[in-house]
């Protein structure tokens, strides 16, 4: 992983030191609510249902042993023993006091971490693949690339005030798993036919209220002209985007407003003055930043190794994790895994301090001490020697950290919901739960296949509901929590946003609203068809049926 | 009033805002309404006093470029502190159109939003009611690091 400098490390000190004054004088009577609350959520913290929120930033994704026996400490000490991955790939702590974040962050500066720009109406942490690097398909790691953007809008002059929140990601690969095309800006390393490596950039797009795809701004923008196309995106929308009205304020509004090419035409007029300034990027800069990442150096070995291939064979159990919970490595003799946070019982990210110790242990032992979180909220132990694979199952079994549901119908988004959060409507959790308990026997889940559930207590959408196979939007109605349906979602390389099933359910018959989804599916799929494609096949109409019929 | 300098000094503020219908006299200084500015363009360049002019943050200061070489001072207004686009004008004044006179902030110029608006080109201070003059001093150097203005160096480390 990225290796923080001297430099790096200044600024996080500093910037605690300045929010404990910040904090300080706020609690002193000193500093205007309304301005507090600017600045602390430019550090991470949110004041929520029943405590302050900290979220704490995880750059696209990567920590390592001793961050998470650091984020475990906290939790241990500050919180109530456990943390919770967000879909942004960060972790956030429910319980601490206000008073105690300033320690909270210094402690957090110990190892380089920090909750700079977390949340406020600013560029937040961007996201990027949990198997960057490692992935097969991957055309170059983008994390060179996250790590260049992370720089360049770390307290930007210019943009730390925009119109409202702007979320990255970023691909490096064919396969998209970083939903690109719900950002505000999704950015696609491409190589093009002689080899050059650009970027496709789509603007725009986003989820919450009004729901978008983004749109193509840019098919094949130079590398070393990153950064100057990114000042200029962000300078038209920081001098147009709308501040009259929250909800229309983001950047797909003002693209949708005047269009994409008009959109493009202002940002490309401004680009033209800033390409060949300083933010021109040299082959030097990059390969500075590429050079600071740490290299795995990998052991040379057989693609095929006997003693995991006895393993797969002999333990069914440890087969059916292995075929759910692993994936292809790059290098031969490795394997990616995943460590699901989507247990029984366990809302969906939520993780506890021995957990996280123990991963930490395990991090050390098997993945070059590094840890990966997923916008889907689990983790991932990227570099695991095939031999070792079946040693690590038993380890993570204790921990019941290797249910293995990745990608199955059990492995739901979910928002912390009305049980955590002051803008929500609705539950998310105990709807979540609902789900997973009705398909606990391995055998079926594994033969409905992979099915995407997203759930978001409010509008707002935290739970990327728009691009579940199914959705749930929790809505208050007369006072109880009533769930939106949507089918046909999806955030991969065919994003599609849900349609409306129908009128909202009532939590109480929700669960079984999704049993009968699935079972309408299982009972009309083909052979080998996805859920998305009986979905596409045969319309709407029967899943409707089935779902108003039975709750009535 | 005083102003606030992005040097750390407080000075006395020796400009004198115009309303529209109002005329220079004696002033030695002055501040007028982009609209005025561009009526009574032929009055008040090339004059005997120094002008400056105070923009809102929804003009385009492409607007003001003919203006510029006439102009000793730009006053941007922040009228509330979350909005943010008078960082932008500020920018665009001082890179692209290369303005070497003052850039004031005006209106709620608070003392934690000092450092962004000193980086990004203004050099003069009008503090917000019952912002702590003490407090602006010392946050210009709270943070050291910038990675912007020294993007590559700071690649480059």
């Amino acid at each position: 992983m990225y290796a923080y400098s001297l430099v790096d490390q200044q600024l996080v000190d500093q910037r605690v030191n300045q929010f404990r004054d910040q904090t300080a004088r706020y609690l002193d009577g000193k500093l205007d609510e309304e301005v507090f609350k600017q600045i602390r959520l430019r550090n991470g913290l949110y004041v929520q249902r029943h405590a302050p929120m900290l979220r704490v930033a995880v750059p696209y994704g990567v920590l390592n042993s001793a961050q998470m026996r650091a984020l475990a400490s906290i939790a241990r000490r500050y919180d109530k023993g456990y943390a919770h991955v967000t879909t942004r790939q960060n972790f956030q702590f429910n319980w601490p006091s206000i008073e105690a974040v300033p320690d909270i962050l210094a402690e957090l500066a110990v190892v380089q971490m920090h909750a700079i720009q977390t949340s406020g109406n600013c560029i937040r942490n961007v996201t990027s693949d949990p198997l960057a690097g490692v992935a097969p398909d991957e055309i170059e790691d983008p994390r060179v690339w996250c790590e260049l953007i992370r720089q360049w809008s770390t307290l930007h002059p210019e943009f730390s005030f925009l119109p409202r929140k702007f979320k990255f990601a970023v691909t490096g690969s064919l396969q998209d798993r970083v939903a690109s095309q719900v950002h505000d800006i999704g950015l696609q390393v491409l190589q093009s036919r002689d080899g050059e490596v650009g970027f496709r950039i789509l603007v725009g797009g986003g989820m919450g209220r009004t729901p978008v795809i983004g749109k193509v701004i840019h098919e094949f923008l130079p590398r070393a002209d990153l950064i100057s196309y990114l000042e200029a995106i962000l300078r038209v929308y920081n001098l147009y985007g709308r501040r009259d009205n929250l909800y229309k304020a983001r950047i797909k509004i003002l693209v949708n407003a005047i269009g994409i090419d008009s959109f493009r035409q202002q940002v490309e007029s401004e680009w033209q003055q800033i390409r060949d300034s300083d933010l021109k990027l040299s082959e030097d800069n990059i390969s500075k930043v590429s050079d600071s990442f740490k290299i795995h150096y990998y052991k040379l070995l057989p693609a095929t190794d006997q003693e995991l291939e006895r393993n797969l064979r002999c333990n069914p159990m440890f087969a059916s994790w292995y075929r759910q919970n692993t994936r292809e490595h790059r290098e031969s003799g490795y394997r990616i895994v995943y460590v699901s946070l989507k247990g029984h019982g366990q809302p969906p990210g939520d993780i506890r301090d021995t957990q996280m110790e123990a991963i930490s242990d395990l991090a050390d032992q098997y993945s070059f001490s590094e840890i990966r979180t997923t916008h889907t909220q689990n983790l991932v132990l990227a570099h695991v020697e095939q031999s070792q694979v079946y040693a690590l199952w038993r380890q993570l079994d204790k921990l019941k950290l290797a249910t293995p549901n990745i990608g199955t119908l059990n492995d739901i988004i979910a928002c912390p919901g009305l049980d955590f959060c002051s803008l929500a409507n609705a539950t998310s959790l105990d709807v979540s739960e609902d789900i997973m308990s009705r398909f606990q026997e391995l055998d079926q889940l594994y033969d409905i296949g992979d099915i995407r559930i997203n759930i978001s207590g409010c509008m707002n959408a935290c739970g990327h509901h728009h691009v579940g196979h199914i959705g749930l939007l929790g809505v208050e109605k007369n006072g109880g929590d009533w769930y939106q349906i949507t089918l046909g979602g999806s955030a991969t390389n065919h994003t599609a946003l849900g349609k409306v099933l129908g009128p909202a359910v009532a939590k109480p018959d929700i669960g079984n609203a999704v049993e009968q989804i699935i079972t309408v599916y299982v009972d009309l799929r083909e052979p080998a068809e996805t859920f998305l494609q009986t979905l596409n096949r045969v319309g709407r109409n029967p899943f409707k049926e089935r779902v108003y019929d039975s709750t009535h | 009033m005083t102003l606030l300098t992005s040097s750390s000094e407080v000075v006395e503020d020796a400009w004198v805002r115009l309303a529209d219908d109002e005329v220079v006299g004696d002033h030695k200084n002055v501040i007028v309404s982009l609209g005025c500015l561009k009526q009574q363009q032929d009055d008040l360049t090339g004059m005997p006093f120094n002008l400056g002019v105070e923009i809102e943050p929804d003009v385009d200061v492409e607007d003001i470029v003919v203006f510029l070489d006439h102009l000793q001072l730009i006053v941007l207004q922040f009228k509330i502190f979350s909005d943010g686009r008078a960082f932008s004008q500020a920018r665009l004044l001082r890179d692209r159109y290369t303005f070497c006179g003052d850039i004031r902030a005006v209106g709620d110029v608070i003392c934690d939003q000092l450092w962004f608006m000193k980086r990004s080109g203004f050099n003069q201070f009008e503090l917000a009611k019952g912002e702590d003059l003490d407090l602006a001093f010392q946050t210009f150097d709270q943070i050291s690091i910038t990675y912007q203005v020294e993007l590559n160096q700071s690649v480059a480390r």
